[in-house]
Protein backbone atom coordinates (compact mmCIF):
# COMPACT_ATOMS: atom_id res chain seq x y z
CA UNK A 1 0.00 0.00 0.00
CA UNK A 2 2.48 2.83 1.10
CA UNK A 3 6.29 2.07 0.71
CA UNK A 4 9.40 4.37 1.41
CA UNK A 5 12.54 3.30 -0.69
CA UNK A 6 15.81 5.20 0.92
CA UNK A 7 13.78 8.18 1.47
CA UNK A 8 15.59 11.43 2.15
CA UNK A 9 14.14 14.80 3.14
CA UNK A 10 16.86 17.89 3.21
CA UNK A 11 16.36 21.27 4.33
CA UNK A 12 18.91 21.95 5.82
CA UNK A 13 22.15 20.12 5.53
CA UNK A 14 23.69 19.87 8.47
CA UNK A 15 20.54 18.35 9.60
CA UNK A 16 17.99 16.17 7.27
CA UNK A 17 14.86 15.77 8.22
CA UNK A 18 14.59 12.47 7.26
CA UNK A 19 17.51 10.17 6.55
CA UNK A 20 17.78 7.11 4.25
CA UNK A 21 14.34 5.97 5.44
CA UNK A 22 12.96 2.33 3.98
CA UNK A 23 9.73 0.95 4.98
CA UNK A 24 6.86 -0.92 4.02
CA UNK A 25 3.32 -0.49 5.04
CA UNK A 26 0.51 -2.99 4.22
CA UNK A 27 -3.15 -2.75 3.23
CA UNK A 28 -4.94 -2.78 6.39
CA UNK A 29 -2.07 -2.14 8.40
CA UNK A 30 -2.19 0.02 11.79
CA UNK A 31 1.05 1.46 12.58
CA UNK A 32 2.50 3.59 14.91
CA UNK A 33 5.16 6.51 13.49
CA UNK A 34 7.12 7.06 17.19
CA UNK A 35 9.88 8.99 18.17
CA UNK A 36 10.82 12.34 20.38
CA UNK A 37 9.79 16.01 18.35
CA UNK A 38 11.82 16.69 15.62
CA UNK A 39 12.61 13.26 14.80
CA UNK A 40 10.87 13.74 11.40
CA UNK A 41 7.57 11.83 11.75
CA UNK A 42 5.87 14.52 10.69
CA UNK A 43 7.72 14.84 7.42
CA UNK A 44 6.94 11.68 6.69
CA UNK A 45 3.50 11.69 6.79
CA UNK A 46 3.76 14.96 4.06
CA UNK A 47 5.89 12.96 2.37
CA UNK A 48 3.12 10.11 1.92
CA UNK A 49 0.55 13.45 1.61
CA UNK A 50 2.52 14.57 -1.18
CA UNK A 51 3.05 17.91 0.81
CA UNK A 52 6.17 17.69 0.14
CA UNK A 53 8.67 16.15 -2.54
CA UNK A 54 11.42 13.26 -1.11
CA UNK A 55 14.96 15.03 -2.21
CA UNK A 56 15.81 11.36 -2.58
CA UNK A 57 14.43 8.24 -2.66
CA UNK A 58 10.96 6.99 -4.12
CA UNK A 59 7.74 7.24 -2.37
CA UNK A 60 4.82 4.82 -3.65
CA UNK A 61 0.97 4.95 -2.16
CA UNK A 62 -0.86 2.65 -4.16
CA UNK A 63 1.79 1.19 -6.42
CA UNK A 64 2.24 4.67 -7.74
CA UNK A 65 5.35 6.96 -7.26
CA UNK A 66 3.96 10.22 -5.74
CA UNK A 67 6.92 12.48 -6.91
CA UNK A 68 6.32 12.03 -10.87
CA UNK A 69 2.60 12.22 -10.16
CA UNK A 70 1.54 15.46 -12.81
CA UNK A 71 -0.25 17.99 -10.36
CA UNK A 72 -3.69 17.26 -11.72
CA UNK A 73 -3.52 14.31 -9.81
CA UNK A 74 -2.19 15.38 -6.29
CA UNK A 75 -6.05 15.88 -5.72
CA UNK A 76 -7.30 12.42 -6.14
CA UNK A 77 -4.51 10.85 -4.50
CA UNK A 78 -5.47 13.56 -1.41
CA UNK A 79 -8.86 12.09 -2.01
CA UNK A 80 -7.82 8.53 -0.93
CA UNK A 81 -5.68 9.80 1.94
CA UNK A 82 -7.53 10.85 5.19
CA UNK A 83 -5.37 13.00 7.31
CA UNK A 84 -6.12 14.25 11.04
CA UNK A 85 -3.99 17.13 11.84
CA UNK A 86 -2.29 17.81 15.18
CA UNK A 87 -3.47 21.67 15.39
CA UNK A 88 -7.03 19.70 13.92
CA UNK A 89 -7.32 22.44 10.71
CA UNK A 90 -11.05 22.48 11.10
CA UNK A 91 -12.70 25.78 9.63
CA UNK A 92 -13.90 28.36 12.49
CA UNK A 93 -16.64 29.45 10.49
CA UNK A 94 -18.32 26.47 9.53
CA UNK A 95 -20.36 24.44 11.58
CA UNK A 96 -19.16 20.76 12.67
CA UNK A 97 -21.29 19.51 10.05
CA UNK A 98 -20.11 21.80 7.06
CA UNK A 99 -16.33 20.86 7.87
CA UNK A 100 -16.78 17.17 7.80
CA UNK A 101 -19.35 17.87 4.78
CA UNK A 102 -16.66 19.78 2.62
CA UNK A 103 -14.66 16.75 2.22
CA UNK A 104 -17.56 15.02 1.72
CA UNK A 105 -18.35 17.03 -1.43
CA UNK A 106 -14.90 17.65 -2.50
CA UNK A 107 -15.19 13.92 -3.27
CA UNK A 108 -18.20 14.75 -5.78
CA UNK A 109 -20.56 12.48 -4.46
CA UNK A 110 -24.22 13.58 -5.05
CA UNK A 111 -25.67 16.06 -2.22
CA UNK A 112 -28.28 13.00 -0.58
CA UNK A 113 -25.01 11.21 -0.14
CA UNK A 114 -22.90 13.63 1.03
CA UNK A 115 -25.78 14.93 3.70
CA UNK A 116 -25.90 11.00 4.90
CA UNK A 117 -22.12 10.32 4.85
CA UNK A 118 -21.45 13.53 6.81
CA UNK A 119 -24.31 12.03 9.62
CA UNK A 120 -23.49 8.89 9.81
CA UNK A 121 -19.42 9.87 10.48
CA UNK A 122 -20.49 12.35 13.06
CA UNK A 123 -22.94 9.78 15.01
CA UNK A 124 -20.24 7.53 14.68
CA UNK A 125 -17.33 9.74 16.17
CA UNK A 126 -19.73 10.68 19.02
CA UNK A 127 -20.66 14.11 17.35
CA UNK A 128 -24.37 13.35 15.98
CA UNK A 129 -25.59 16.26 18.91
CA UNK A 130 -23.12 18.78 18.02
CA UNK A 131 -23.67 19.76 14.12
CA UNK A 132 -24.12 23.09 13.85
CA UNK A 133 -21.60 24.20 16.63
CA UNK A 134 -18.93 25.88 15.46
CA UNK A 135 -15.33 24.44 16.45
CA UNK A 136 -13.90 27.57 18.62
CA UNK A 137 -16.98 26.30 20.47
CA UNK A 138 -16.07 22.69 20.91
CA UNK A 139 -13.31 21.39 23.46
CA UNK A 140 -10.02 20.30 22.24
CA UNK A 141 -11.42 16.43 21.97
CA UNK A 142 -14.58 17.43 20.46
CA UNK A 143 -12.45 19.04 17.86
CA UNK A 144 -10.12 16.17 17.05
CA UNK A 145 -13.21 13.86 16.32
CA UNK A 146 -14.48 16.58 14.22
CA UNK A 147 -11.09 16.19 12.44
CA UNK A 148 -11.16 12.86 12.36
CA UNK A 149 -14.33 13.03 10.87
CA UNK A 150 -13.47 14.71 8.28
CA UNK A 151 -10.75 12.43 7.35
CA UNK A 152 -12.65 8.96 7.08
CA UNK A 153 -15.92 10.59 5.53
CA UNK A 154 -14.66 9.49 1.80
CA UNK A 155 -14.08 5.99 3.47
CA UNK A 156 -10.26 6.54 2.12
CA UNK A 157 -7.65 3.86 1.85
CA UNK A 158 -5.53 5.34 3.94
CA UNK A 159 -5.61 7.54 7.81
CA UNK A 160 -2.70 8.91 8.59
CA UNK A 161 -2.57 11.08 11.65
CA UNK A 162 -0.09 13.25 13.06
CA UNK A 163 -0.18 13.48 17.31
CA UNK A 164 -3.74 12.99 17.13
CA UNK A 165 -3.87 13.09 20.73
CA UNK A 166 -1.48 15.64 21.43
CA UNK A 167 -4.15 18.00 22.86
CA UNK A 168 -6.12 15.38 24.32
CA UNK A 169 -6.06 14.31 28.15
CA UNK A 170 -5.18 10.46 29.16
CA UNK A 171 -8.49 9.32 28.67
CA UNK A 172 -9.03 11.11 25.80
CA UNK A 173 -6.77 10.08 23.96
CA UNK A 174 -7.33 6.76 24.83
CA UNK A 175 -10.80 7.08 23.22
CA UNK A 176 -9.44 7.98 20.14
CA UNK A 177 -6.69 5.87 19.47
CA UNK A 178 -9.76 3.51 19.82
CA UNK A 179 -11.03 5.26 17.35
CA UNK A 180 -8.96 4.44 14.94
CA UNK A 181 -8.50 1.16 15.84
CA UNK A 182 -12.28 0.55 14.94
CA UNK A 183 -11.66 2.58 11.59
CA UNK A 184 -8.51 -0.01 10.62
CA UNK A 185 -11.10 -2.81 11.75
CA UNK A 186 -12.93 -1.89 8.06
CA UNK A 187 -9.73 -2.44 6.03
CA UNK A 188 -8.23 0.88 6.51
CA UNK A 189 -4.81 1.47 6.44
CA UNK A 190 -3.97 3.38 9.51
CA UNK A 191 -0.57 5.57 10.53
CA UNK A 192 -0.47 7.52 13.56
CA UNK A 193 2.52 9.57 14.62
CA UNK A 194 2.67 10.15 18.29
CA UNK A 195 5.26 10.19 20.61
CA UNK A 196 2.97 9.12 23.72
CA UNK A 197 4.80 5.78 24.52
CA UNK A 198 2.65 5.09 26.78
CA UNK A 199 -0.27 5.49 24.69
CA UNK A 200 1.47 3.03 22.18
CA UNK A 201 2.10 0.58 24.59
CA UNK A 202 -1.48 0.09 25.43
CA UNK A 203 -2.69 -0.68 21.62
CA UNK A 204 -0.24 -3.57 20.65
CA UNK A 205 0.67 -2.68 17.15
CA UNK A 206 3.98 -2.30 14.73
CA UNK A 207 5.69 0.53 15.94
CA UNK A 208 8.23 2.45 13.70
CA UNK A 209 10.74 4.18 16.03
CA UNK A 210 12.20 7.62 13.99
CA UNK A 211 15.02 8.98 15.28
CA UNK A 212 16.64 12.60 14.04
CA UNK A 213 15.08 11.75 10.86
CA UNK A 214 16.51 7.78 10.55
CA UNK A 215 14.28 4.71 11.47
CA UNK A 216 15.88 3.40 14.18
CA UNK A 217 13.77 0.61 14.81
CA UNK A 218 10.80 -1.66 13.93
CA UNK A 219 8.84 -3.56 16.29
CA UNK A 220 5.97 -5.97 16.12
CA UNK A 221 4.01 -4.34 19.36
CA UNK A 222 4.60 -1.57 21.16
CA UNK A 223 5.51 -1.80 24.42
CA UNK A 224 9.50 -3.47 23.54
CA UNK A 225 9.92 -0.65 20.95
CA UNK A 226 8.73 2.18 23.64
CA UNK A 227 11.12 1.01 26.24
CA UNK A 228 13.83 1.31 23.04
CA UNK A 229 12.99 4.68 22.14
CA UNK A 230 13.01 5.68 25.74
CA UNK A 231 16.38 4.32 26.48
CA UNK A 232 17.86 5.78 23.22
CA UNK A 233 16.44 9.40 24.08
CA UNK A 234 17.84 8.62 27.83
CA UNK A 235 21.22 7.69 26.31
CA UNK A 236 20.85 11.20 23.70
CA UNK A 237 19.98 12.81 26.46
CA UNK A 238 23.22 11.65 28.90
CA UNK A 239 25.67 12.62 25.84
CA UNK A 240 24.25 15.75 25.12
CA UNK A 241 24.51 16.48 28.83
CA UNK A 242 28.22 14.69 28.56
CA UNK A 243 29.41 17.17 25.61
CA UNK A 244 27.76 19.77 27.43
CA UNK A 245 29.68 19.18 30.74
CA UNK A 246 32.95 18.44 29.27
CA UNK B 1 -22.36 16.02 -7.60
CA UNK B 2 -24.59 17.89 -10.17
CA UNK B 3 -23.54 21.37 -11.83
CA UNK B 4 -26.48 22.68 -10.67
CA UNK B 5 -25.62 21.74 -7.14
CA UNK B 6 -22.25 22.86 -7.56
CA UNK B 7 -22.89 26.26 -8.61
CA UNK B 8 -25.36 26.23 -5.52
CA UNK B 9 -22.41 25.76 -3.59
CA UNK B 10 -19.88 28.15 -4.83
CA UNK B 11 -22.90 30.67 -5.12
CA UNK B 12 -22.93 30.22 -1.68
CA UNK B 13 -19.67 30.24 -0.80
CA UNK B 14 -19.22 33.82 -2.92
CA UNK B 15 -21.95 35.80 -1.56
CA UNK B 16 -20.46 35.06 2.25
CA UNK B 17 -17.46 35.92 0.99
CA UNK B 18 -18.63 39.04 -0.34
CA UNK B 19 -20.98 39.62 3.02
CA UNK B 20 -17.59 39.16 4.92
CA UNK B 21 -16.21 41.68 3.41
CA UNK B 22 -18.73 44.29 2.27
CA UNK B 23 -16.98 47.30 2.36
CA UNK B 24 -14.18 46.11 0.16
CA UNK B 25 -17.19 44.75 -2.07
CA UNK B 26 -19.14 47.72 -1.95
CA UNK B 27 -15.86 49.52 -3.06
CA UNK B 28 -15.19 47.56 -6.19
CA UNK B 29 -18.38 47.44 -6.79
CA UNK B 30 -18.26 51.06 -6.93
CA UNK B 31 -15.51 51.51 -9.29
CA UNK B 32 -16.75 49.11 -11.81
CA UNK B 33 -20.73 51.20 -11.73
CA UNK B 34 -18.91 54.11 -12.31
CA UNK B 35 -16.65 53.18 -15.03
CA UNK B 36 -19.53 51.41 -16.73
CA UNK B 37 -21.66 54.22 -15.94
CA UNK B 38 -19.47 56.74 -18.37
CA UNK B 39 -18.98 54.10 -20.94
CA UNK B 40 -22.53 53.86 -20.94
CA UNK B 41 -23.21 57.58 -21.28
CA UNK B 42 -21.01 57.37 -23.83
CA UNK B 43 -23.24 55.12 -25.59
CA UNK B 44 -25.98 57.25 -24.91
CA UNK B 45 -24.73 59.68 -26.70
CA UNK B 46 -23.30 58.25 -29.56
CA UNK B 47 -26.64 56.68 -29.89
CA UNK B 48 -28.00 59.51 -30.40
CA UNK B 49 -25.09 61.52 -32.92
CA UNK B 50 -25.25 58.45 -35.22
CA UNK B 51 -28.87 59.17 -36.44
CA UNK B 52 -28.18 62.75 -36.03
CA UNK B 53 -25.05 62.58 -38.55
CA UNK B 54 -27.46 60.43 -40.96
CA UNK B 55 -30.14 63.10 -41.09
CA UNK B 56 -28.31 65.82 -41.58
CA UNK B 57 -26.36 63.81 -43.87
CA UNK B 58 -29.57 63.16 -45.79
CA UNK B 59 -30.54 66.91 -46.05
CA UNK B 60 -27.74 67.61 -47.61
CA UNK B 61 -28.31 70.58 -50.03
CA UNK B 62 -26.46 72.27 -53.48
CA UNK B 63 -27.21 75.94 -54.23
CA UNK B 64 -26.21 76.91 -57.28
CA UNK B 65 -26.52 81.01 -57.74
CA UNK B 66 -27.28 82.65 -60.87
CA UNK B 67 -25.73 85.65 -62.14
CA UNK B 68 -27.62 89.04 -63.16
CA UNK B 69 -27.19 88.83 -66.41
CA UNK B 70 -28.45 85.09 -67.05
CA UNK B 71 -30.98 84.67 -69.69
CA UNK B 72 -33.89 82.56 -69.56
CA UNK B 73 -32.32 80.26 -72.14
CA UNK B 74 -29.16 79.72 -69.56
CA UNK B 75 -31.65 79.27 -66.77
CA UNK B 76 -33.79 76.71 -68.87
CA UNK B 77 -30.23 74.83 -69.49
CA UNK B 78 -29.12 74.86 -65.80
CA UNK B 79 -32.66 73.26 -64.94
CA UNK B 80 -32.83 70.79 -67.43
CA UNK B 81 -28.59 69.64 -65.85
CA UNK B 82 -29.82 69.81 -62.29
CA UNK B 83 -33.28 67.72 -63.32
CA UNK B 84 -31.24 65.13 -65.42
CA UNK B 85 -29.09 64.26 -62.59
CA UNK B 86 -29.84 61.01 -60.31
CA UNK B 87 -28.75 62.37 -57.11
CA UNK B 88 -31.40 64.93 -57.13
CA UNK B 89 -34.05 64.55 -54.93
CA UNK B 90 -35.68 67.83 -55.85
CA UNK B 91 -34.88 70.76 -56.33
CA UNK B 92 -36.67 74.34 -56.87
CA UNK B 93 -35.77 77.84 -58.33
CA UNK B 94 -36.11 80.74 -56.54
CA UNK B 95 -35.63 84.02 -58.34
CA UNK B 96 -34.46 87.11 -56.62
CA UNK B 97 -37.93 88.30 -55.22
CA UNK B 98 -38.16 85.17 -53.97
CA UNK B 99 -35.02 85.14 -52.13
CA UNK B 100 -35.89 88.18 -50.53
CA UNK B 101 -38.49 87.08 -49.45
CA UNK B 102 -37.59 83.76 -47.98
CA UNK B 103 -34.81 85.91 -46.01
CA UNK B 104 -37.10 88.54 -44.28
CA UNK B 105 -39.29 85.22 -43.43
CA UNK B 106 -36.21 83.38 -41.94
CA UNK B 107 -34.55 86.43 -40.52
CA UNK B 108 -37.68 88.47 -39.15
CA UNK B 109 -35.26 90.80 -36.96
CA UNK B 110 -33.38 91.57 -40.12
CA UNK B 111 -36.46 92.15 -42.68
CA UNK B 112 -35.41 95.86 -42.99
CA UNK B 113 -32.14 95.24 -43.82
CA UNK B 114 -32.37 95.02 -47.61
CA UNK B 115 -34.74 98.01 -47.83
CA UNK B 116 -31.24 99.85 -46.76
CA UNK B 117 -29.76 99.01 -49.60
CA UNK B 118 -31.05 100.97 -53.35
CA UNK B 119 -31.35 97.18 -54.78
CA UNK B 120 -32.75 93.54 -54.20
CA UNK B 121 -29.16 91.74 -52.94
CA UNK B 122 -29.80 88.54 -52.89
CA UNK B 123 -29.30 86.36 -56.31
CA UNK B 124 -31.52 84.14 -58.02
CA UNK B 125 -30.87 80.19 -57.30
CA UNK B 126 -31.68 77.04 -57.56
CA UNK B 127 -31.77 74.82 -54.23
CA UNK B 128 -31.04 71.27 -54.73
CA UNK B 129 -31.94 68.35 -52.18
CA UNK B 130 -30.06 65.37 -52.48
CA UNK B 131 -30.98 62.16 -52.35
CA UNK B 132 -30.46 60.52 -49.04
CA UNK B 133 -27.16 58.57 -49.27
CA UNK B 134 -25.80 60.43 -52.70
CA UNK B 135 -22.33 59.85 -51.60
CA UNK B 136 -19.53 61.57 -49.88
CA UNK B 137 -18.03 64.92 -49.26
CA UNK B 138 -15.80 64.48 -52.34
CA UNK B 139 -18.84 63.32 -54.75
CA UNK B 140 -20.78 66.30 -53.69
CA UNK B 141 -18.30 68.49 -54.24
CA UNK B 142 -17.69 67.12 -57.99
CA UNK B 143 -21.72 67.01 -58.23
CA UNK B 144 -21.46 71.35 -57.28
CA UNK B 145 -18.50 71.18 -59.83
CA UNK B 146 -20.26 70.12 -62.52
CA UNK B 147 -22.45 73.30 -62.11
CA UNK B 148 -19.77 75.32 -61.53
CA UNK B 149 -18.75 76.54 -65.07
CA UNK B 150 -22.23 76.47 -66.94
CA UNK B 151 -22.61 79.53 -68.83
CA UNK B 152 -25.07 81.92 -66.05
CA UNK B 153 -24.00 80.13 -62.88
CA UNK B 154 -22.01 82.61 -60.80
CA UNK B 155 -21.26 80.58 -57.70
CA UNK B 156 -22.45 77.42 -56.39
CA UNK B 157 -22.08 76.55 -52.33
CA UNK B 158 -22.73 73.16 -50.37
CA UNK B 159 -22.92 72.30 -46.72
CA UNK B 160 -21.11 68.81 -47.00
CA UNK B 161 -17.77 70.13 -45.75
CA UNK B 162 -18.47 71.30 -41.80
CA UNK B 163 -20.10 68.14 -41.76
CA UNK B 164 -17.38 65.51 -42.80
CA UNK B 165 -15.71 68.11 -40.13
CA UNK B 166 -17.59 67.32 -37.53
CA UNK B 167 -17.64 63.69 -38.58
CA UNK B 168 -13.61 63.95 -38.02
CA UNK B 169 -14.08 65.75 -34.84
CA UNK B 170 -16.49 62.96 -33.91
CA UNK B 171 -14.21 60.50 -34.32
CA UNK B 172 -11.23 61.72 -32.39
CA UNK B 173 -13.69 62.14 -29.35
CA UNK B 174 -14.77 58.29 -29.85
CA UNK B 175 -11.36 57.52 -29.94
CA UNK B 176 -10.81 59.30 -27.04
CA UNK B 177 -13.91 58.30 -25.25
CA UNK B 178 -12.60 54.89 -25.78
CA UNK B 179 -8.71 55.33 -24.48
CA UNK B 180 -10.36 56.79 -21.17
CA UNK B 181 -12.70 53.93 -20.85
CA UNK B 182 -10.59 51.35 -21.61
CA UNK B 183 -8.54 53.30 -18.41
CA UNK B 184 -11.44 53.34 -16.44
CA UNK B 185 -12.26 50.15 -17.09
CA UNK B 186 -8.85 48.80 -16.40
CA UNK B 187 -8.64 50.26 -13.18
CA UNK B 188 -11.96 48.78 -12.56
CA UNK B 189 -10.24 45.17 -13.36
CA UNK B 190 -7.83 45.77 -10.93
CA UNK B 191 -9.81 47.11 -8.00
CA UNK B 192 -11.51 43.54 -8.35
CA UNK B 193 -8.69 41.65 -8.78
CA UNK B 194 -7.20 43.44 -5.81
CA UNK B 195 -10.42 42.59 -3.77
CA UNK B 196 -10.55 39.54 -4.87
CA UNK B 197 -6.63 38.95 -3.86
CA UNK B 198 -7.71 39.62 -0.38
CA UNK B 199 -10.69 37.44 0.10
CA UNK B 200 -7.65 34.62 -1.35
CA UNK B 201 -5.13 36.61 1.43
CA UNK B 202 -8.08 35.92 4.05
CA UNK B 203 -8.87 32.43 3.51
CA UNK B 204 -5.34 31.26 2.83
CA UNK B 205 -5.79 28.84 5.68
CA UNK B 206 -9.42 27.69 4.17
CA UNK B 207 -7.46 27.00 0.55
CA UNK B 208 -4.24 25.05 2.27
CA UNK B 209 -7.37 22.93 4.19
CA UNK B 210 -9.03 22.49 0.78
CA UNK B 211 -5.83 21.69 -1.32
CA UNK B 212 -4.96 18.70 1.95
CA UNK B 213 -8.49 17.38 1.80
CA UNK B 214 -8.35 16.44 -2.25
CA UNK B 215 -9.99 19.35 -3.40
CA UNK B 216 -9.63 20.23 -7.19
CA UNK B 217 -7.74 23.39 -8.40
CA UNK B 218 -11.44 24.24 -10.01
CA UNK B 219 -13.06 23.55 -6.68
CA UNK B 220 -11.08 26.22 -5.36
CA UNK B 221 -11.31 28.63 -7.72
CA UNK B 222 -14.73 28.60 -8.70
CA UNK B 223 -15.95 30.43 -5.80
CA UNK B 224 -13.83 33.64 -6.62
CA UNK B 225 -14.64 33.76 -10.04
CA UNK B 226 -18.15 33.86 -9.26
CA UNK B 227 -17.51 36.56 -6.79
CA UNK B 228 -15.84 38.52 -9.31
CA UNK B 229 -18.46 38.34 -11.83
CA UNK B 230 -20.81 39.36 -9.36
CA UNK B 231 -19.02 42.78 -8.84
CA UNK B 232 -18.95 42.99 -12.37
CA UNK B 233 -22.51 42.24 -12.71
CA UNK B 234 -23.39 44.28 -9.58
CA UNK B 235 -21.64 47.12 -11.11
CA UNK B 236 -23.10 46.46 -14.22
CA UNK B 237 -27.14 46.76 -12.86
CA UNK B 238 -26.13 49.90 -10.79
CA UNK B 239 -24.11 51.48 -13.88
CA UNK B 240 -27.42 50.64 -15.99
CA UNK B 241 -30.24 52.65 -12.87
CA UNK B 242 -27.54 55.18 -13.16
CA UNK B 243 -27.93 55.59 -16.41
CA UNK B 244 -31.70 55.26 -16.72
CA UNK B 245 -31.91 58.00 -13.43
CA UNK B 246 -29.53 60.28 -15.78
CA UNK B 247 -31.92 60.05 -19.05
CA UNK B 248 -34.96 60.60 -17.12
CA UNK B 249 -33.29 63.40 -15.28
CA UNK B 250 -32.08 64.95 -18.71
CA UNK B 251 -34.74 63.89 -20.90
CA UNK B 252 -37.64 65.42 -18.46
CA UNK B 253 -35.80 68.72 -17.23
CA UNK B 254 -35.61 71.54 -19.03
CA UNK B 255 -32.53 71.69 -20.63
CA UNK B 256 -33.62 69.72 -24.14
CA UNK B 257 -35.63 72.78 -24.41
CA UNK B 258 -33.26 75.30 -23.95
CA UNK B 259 -30.23 73.25 -25.86
CA UNK B 260 -32.17 71.40 -28.68
CA UNK B 261 -29.17 69.53 -29.69
CA UNK B 262 -29.47 67.91 -26.41
CA UNK B 263 -32.77 66.80 -26.46
CA UNK B 264 -32.29 65.39 -30.07
CA UNK B 265 -28.82 63.52 -28.54
CA UNK B 266 -31.53 61.91 -25.80
CA UNK B 267 -33.74 60.80 -28.29
CA UNK B 268 -33.84 57.23 -26.98
CA UNK B 269 -32.58 55.40 -24.49
CA UNK B 270 -29.93 52.77 -25.05
CA UNK B 271 -31.30 49.66 -26.71
CA UNK B 272 -31.65 46.46 -25.11
CA UNK B 273 -28.52 45.26 -26.81
CA UNK B 274 -26.59 48.26 -25.67
CA UNK B 275 -27.94 47.13 -21.84
CA UNK B 276 -26.55 43.87 -22.71
CA UNK B 277 -23.39 44.68 -23.96
CA UNK B 278 -22.98 46.46 -20.53
CA UNK B 279 -24.02 43.86 -18.13
CA UNK B 280 -21.86 41.21 -20.16
CA UNK B 281 -19.05 43.46 -19.76
CA UNK B 282 -19.41 44.20 -16.20
CA UNK B 283 -19.01 40.40 -16.00
CA UNK B 284 -16.47 39.23 -17.95
CA UNK B 285 -14.38 42.38 -16.28
CA UNK B 286 -15.22 40.90 -12.94
CA UNK B 287 -14.05 36.99 -14.30
CA UNK B 288 -11.48 38.60 -15.78
CA UNK B 289 -10.12 40.68 -12.18
CA UNK B 290 -10.37 37.23 -10.14
CA UNK B 291 -8.90 35.35 -12.93
CA UNK B 292 -5.60 37.83 -12.80
CA UNK B 293 -5.88 37.32 -9.05
CA UNK B 294 -4.21 34.42 -9.27
CA UNK B 295 -6.09 32.03 -7.52
CA UNK B 296 -4.10 28.91 -7.86
CA UNK B 297 -4.01 25.50 -7.01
Amino acid sequence: MIQLDHVWKVYDEDRPAVRDVSLKVEKGEFIFLTGPSGAGKTTLLRLILRQELPSRGVVIVDGRDIAALPAREVPALRRQIGVVFQDFKLLPRRTVFENVGLAARISGHPESEQKLRTLRVLRRVGLGKLLDHYPPQLSGGEQQRVALARAIVNEPAIVLADEPTGNLDPDLSVEMIELFRQINLRGTTVIVASHDRALIALFPRRVLGLQAGRLVSSEGEGRPFARAVAEASRRRAAGEAGEGGA
Amino acid sequence: MSGLSSFRYFAREAIRDLWDRRSVTLLSMATISSSLYLVGLFLLVARGVEPLLGRWGDELSVSVFLGEGTSAQQTDAIRKGIAASDAVRSFEYLDRAGALARFRREFPDLADLPGLLEDNPFPASFEIRLRPGSGSPEQVAAFAASFRHLPGVEDVRFDAVWLQRLRSLLRVAWLAGAAVGTVLLGAAVLTISAVVRMGVYERRDEIEILRLVGANPGFIRAPFLIEGAFQGLAGALAALCGISATYLLVSRSAIPLSIPLLGELLGSFIGPLDAAFLVATGSVLGLAGSAIAGVRE
